[in-house]
């Protein structure tokens, strides 16, 4: 007896020890950033590190008063948002067809975009918008934002439109409904929660982002990765400002995936499902 | 009589000479807002300097109301954000900033309108302008045309620790022997653990080693390419060069060489764990003399890179140039801008902010003079932008595309590998590249 | 009064006339939004998606120079014959992209299914703990990247520091040219491991119970219920993202760009970065779309692996 309850406490030590060390492996970075940024340039370049000091706004200030660092924010949210609202009309019905009539070609098709290497398009990309008058708009960002979303989003609704019964579409059209009307009242509320996993992952794509804007955006639509790159400093050694710059782009991210943890966890794992 | 010949010719001669004073008084009134209303889009580099050029940028809005839409990258973004738009003939680029060694491949490629219609039109350029006030070795000209105006350089030049020189009575070295030399003695264990503390030698050996390994190479009488733009740099004195470059390092420099960039030579200079390098000038106000990132401040001395025979001390010079797309639609506007951003109004403010200008009469005006931190480090930029070399490195359009080979090479030294078959090799590569872009 | 009244009459109609025409139109949508309902996608697929290829794979048969004026000539497969057997490091960067890839995956799927395992069970705190495992999914990648920068800089980064207290020598890493690849693979497989984990740990409970019930009356070692029953079991979700990871991992590009940049002297350049560098450093750019066009084969040729197994899978 004594020994099962000995074995049961080692067990449980050794459970919690492998999460920490799990845990602290995943986490180091970020606190190993916060700290930067609340640390002198002095204290910063201390080697060995130091582990107590006093906390500075220095670095913080430093980052609004570079100008465009709010304008960029404002930038962010804006794009994030019209980017999850076009995808959700672009993307879903065509996820729909795909799952009812499993158009194969079609489905791979779209897989087989979401799996291309990008940085070959931003050339060819960059002349399109240029000539459509798309290069540095809200508009042309969030064009560029579909073209891995929808994709996305179509692999990750299809199960869940196949997870809706055939029986109750079918009674709607007997009931002398619409094909169309069938799918916005009927199907779209039963496939909520793929809707919500939709957008949390695509909130978090869009948000991140970086290689897109930093080629197709310019001085009005620049985005807040792009503007975090560029605390990358030619000729100094302060990483306080930088280091202050990555906890700000992170926070909101981090916030709202918190949030949404059950659909976050839910997404990615289906990503990968079947 | 007498009085009304005066009257009668000296009366029209003065109506004469004041209309003509008159005349060209109007004339020496340039007009600024010849382009009002018109946009214009600036790609420039973002450095310590960007909040000052942005409100010049302001103030030149006022003057000539022409708008200017400036956005600012760090160098690696912004090399790959203009070279995107100038192969795109993007026409709303209108002016960049860029450094001599990315000129001549875009040069090459068309993409720099030469400036030297504008510099000679009194219409387009205020007379008080005075491009020649700008160092004539620093210009940029490429083929005799003018392709950018330059606005300063980082000049390379050797950082010392004064105090420890003083210390273990060590001579500021003046040639390869006394670098040696001084290297050795100021390789120092202080505190008597067996470790070393201070490193008597420490300079780049990552990807970007081939900028100072250039002075050991120019110092030696050896050079890149020769007078036929043949690559010569496996000659018996680059071979010399590279040997010794390589050998500093490794006899009295840090352990992981490899891993030496800009940031870790700084560093280690900053944090006093080593005694010389040879740098970029401008590390010393934005570094080495900064209390707040520095642990050496007043301890610096700033000297000549030290040549293996005196005829051929020289000084390399990194020039930083604005130049305008010649697939801008609104190039007098722009050129309104650069001459504005470069004129020696705006040239001397930059200068008092201890940034190393191009113009003669920033560096000598007495405010400068007066308020000047460095003016031992002064007085040997000056001198050098006079006598330096600016096309230090390998210069070819595809510089980027060798720079990893002559790295290599110059890795090879510090291994102590065979350097002649290296820069044997390296030189075959680095031809087969020129035949590819010429 | 009246006025109102035909007003209203006259209204009415229309509506009833438009209503048809509505109707009409509205049917004649609805019975075609097999294909109605895809042609948004469709088209922004084709727009940004077709005619790039098509431009990619037209330039691939060019030799076009950005730096030199000289016009764009037509070679054929030139730049594939260049590729294939002249440029030493054509092969290499094929070898260092499937080395990170195989690398990376390798530690992501073997520290994503042991904290899987590991966290396959009900204890307080189970949220938390798997919140913590996420933040390196989440964080903004340039952003860690740089941060990563920082902390693996051989002299004043805290790595070594942390590498020191545990009396291990000091390592180069980015900026070593052995060291360098290693380094990558293992801020990936920071990066990604949490996603395998989730994946992997919503396969191991969605798992019928009834054979571990069987096995457990059996009296199976642990090790026994693993292999015989666990990993049969998860096959299915294993392949798919096993595949998933390795075509990812395929075309990681920020983080090392980021990072190492492709060097030391080329020793991290992958397929990805040295289409990159030919086509905005060398500038090279009918040579990179030839590149590009063969790193896309090799995608496609993936891809079509886990279109026919998905297929399959499809018809359970």
């Amino acid at each position: 007896m004594r020994n099962y309850v000995l074995k049961k406490i080692t067990g449980k030590t050794f459970f919690w020890l492998a999460c920490l060390l799990a845990i602290f492996f995943f986490i180091f970075p970020f606190l190993w950033v916060v700290m930067m940024s609340l640390k002198n340039p002095e204290a910063a370049q201390a080697v060995p590190p130091k582990l107590i000091f006093t906390p500075t706004f220095e670095n913080y200030k430093q980052v609004f008063n570079a100008g465009d660092f709010l304008n960029a924010f404002k930038n962010s949210f804006i794009v994030v948002l019209l980017t999850l609202a076009a995808n959700l009309i672009v993307a879903l019905p065509a996820a729909y067809i795909i799952a009812r009539w499993r158009q194969k070609w079609l489905s791979f098709a779209i897989l087989f975009t979401q799996m291309a290497p990008w940085i070959i398009f931003l050339l060819p990309w960059y002349i399109i918008f240029k000539r459509l008058g798309l290069y540095d708009t809200y508009i042309g960002l969030v064009l560029s934002n579909l073209t891995y979303l929808i994709p996305f989003t179509v692999w990750l609704l299809l199960g869940f439109f196949e997870d809706v019964p055939k029986e109750i579409e079918e009674a709607a059209w007997l009931d002398g409904c619409s094909h169309t009307g069938t799918f916005i009242r009927m199907v779209i509320p039963l496939v909520k929660g793929g809707i919500i996993t939709v957008c949390t992952l695509g909130f978090m794509f869009a948000w991140n982002i970086f290689l897109f804007p930093l080629v197709l955006s310019g001085y009005r639509s620049k985005t807040l990765p792009v503007i975090v790159y560029n605390f990358q400093n030619d000729n100094s050694l302060d990483f306080g400002p930088l280091s202050a710059a990555a906890v700000l782009i992170t926070l909101p991210v981090i916030v709202f995936i918190l949030i949404n943890q059950k659909y976050f966890s839910r997404g990615i794992a289906l990503g990968g499902r079947k | 009589m007498k009085k009304r010949v005066l009257l009668r010719v000296g009366f029209p001669a003065l109506v004469l000479v004041l209309f003509v004073f008159t005349f060209f008084s109007q004339a020496a009134e340039f007009n600024w807002r010849k382009y009002e209303g018109t946009t214009i889009r600036v790609l420039a580099s973002k450095s310590a300097f960007t909040p000052m050029s942005q409100a010049f940028y302001r103030e030149f809005e006022q003057k000539t109301g022409i708008k200017v839409i400036d956005e600012h990258y760090g160098s690696a973004p912004l090399r790959r954000k203009i070279t995107m738009e100038l192969a795109a003939k993007n026409k709303d680029l209108d002016v960049f900033g860029g450094m001599m060694k990315t000129n001549l491949e875009y040069y090459r490629a068309g993409w720099l309108f030469p400036l030297d219609g504008f510099l000679k039109n009194p219409a387009l350029t205020n007379p008080n302008y005075d491009y020649n006030d700008i160092f004539p070795k620093v210009r940029s000209i490429v083929d005799g045309k003018t392709i950018g105006i330059t606005t300063g350089m980082n000049p390379q030049v050797l950082m010392y620790r004064k105090d420890l020189f003083e210390k273990y009575k060590v001579k500021v070295p003046t040639n390869w022997k006394e670098l040696e030399e001084a290297a050795k003695k100021l390789t120092l264990d202080t505190d008597g653990d067996g470790k070393i503390d201070v490193y008597g030698w420490v300079a780049r050996m990552n990807e970007e080693n081939s900028a100072p390994f250039s002075n050991f190479l120019w110092s030696n009488g050896a050079a890149w390419l020769d007078k036929k733009n043949k690559p010569v740099f496996n000659s018996p004195q680059a071979i010399e060069a590279l040997k010794f470059y390589g050998h500093l390092l490794k006899a009295y420099g840090p352990p992981g060489a490899s891993t030496l960039g800009w940031q870790e030579v700084a560093s280690a200079m900053a944090q006093g764990k080593a005694a010389m390098t040879v740098e970029i000038s401008i590390f010393a106000d934005m570094i080495l003399e900064d209390p707040k990132q520095s642990k050496v401040t007043g301890k610096m001395g700033y000297t000549y890179f030290p040549p293996a025979k005196p005829q051929f001390k020289t000084m390399l010079l990194p020039t930083n140039c604005t130049h305008i797309s010649a697939f801008s639609e609104k190039k007098e506007a722009a050129w309104l801008f650069v001459q504005f951003m470069t004129d020696k109004e705006r040239t001397l403010a930059f200068q008092l902010k201890m940034f190393p200008t191009s113009r003669k009469s920033a560096w000598l005006d007495p405010k400068f003079k007066e308020m000047d931190k460095y003016p031992e480090l002064s007085k040997i930029q000056y001198e050098g932008v006079q006598k330096g070399i600016v096309d230090f490195e390998l210069t070819i359009p595809a510089f980027d595309e060798a720079r990893p080979y002559l790295s290599r090479m110059i890795y090879t030294a510090y291994e102590g590998g065979d350097v002649k078959k290296a820069a044997d090799e390296t030189v075959k590569r680095v031809e087969e590249i020129m035949k590819k872009t010429p | 009064m009246s006025d109102v009244h035909i007003h209203r009459a006259g209204n009415k109609g229309a509506y009833k006339e438009d209503s048809t025409l509505i109707n009409r139109v509205s049917e004649a949508f609805d019975r075609n939004i097999r294909f109605l309902f895809p042609l948004p996608a469709l088209i922004i697929a084709l727009a940004l998606f077709l005619y790039p290829l098509i431009e990619l794979f037209y330039l691939s048969l060019t030799r076009w120079s950005l730096v030199t004026q000289e016009p764009r000539t037509f070679i054929g497969l030139g730049n594939f014959i260049q590729a294939f057997t002249r440029d030493e490091h054509f092969w290499k960067s094929v070898w260092l992209m499937l080395y990170f890839a195989l690398g990376a995956l390798a530690g992501q799927f073997i520290l994503g299914f042991a904290l899987a395992l590991l966290l396959n069970r009900e204890f307080r705190g189970e949220s938390v703990v798997r919140m913590l495992m996420l933040f390196p999914i989440i964080a903004t990648p340039v952003a860690m990247s740089m941060v990563w920068v920082i902390m693996l800089n051989p002299m004043m980064g805290v790595m070594n520091y942390l590498l020191s207290v545990l009396g291990l020598p000091p390592s180069e890493w980015a900026a070593g040219s052995k060291a360098v690849m290693p380094t990558l693979i293992m801020v990936d497989v920071w990066h990604w491991t949490p996603f395998m984990m989730l994946v992997l740990l919503a396969g191991l409970k969605n798992l019928p119970k009834d054979p571990y019930e069987a096995a457990m009356i059996d009296g199976a070692s642990r090790l026994q219920v693993f292999f015989k029953i666990t990993l049969p079991l998860m096959q299915p979700y294993i392949v798919l993202v096993v595949i998933l990871r390795l075509i990812h991992n395929l075309k990681v590009f920020d983080e090392i760009f980021v990072i190492s940049r492709g060097g030391p002297m080329r020793a991290s350049e992958t397929l990805n970065l040295m289409i990159y560098h030919q086509a905005f450093t060398a500038m090279n750019y009918g040579y990179a779309c030839a590149l590009g066009l063969f790193l896309l084969l090799v995608i496609l040729a993936i891809s079509l692996a886990v279109f026919r197994y998905r297929e399959r899978s499809w018809s359970y």
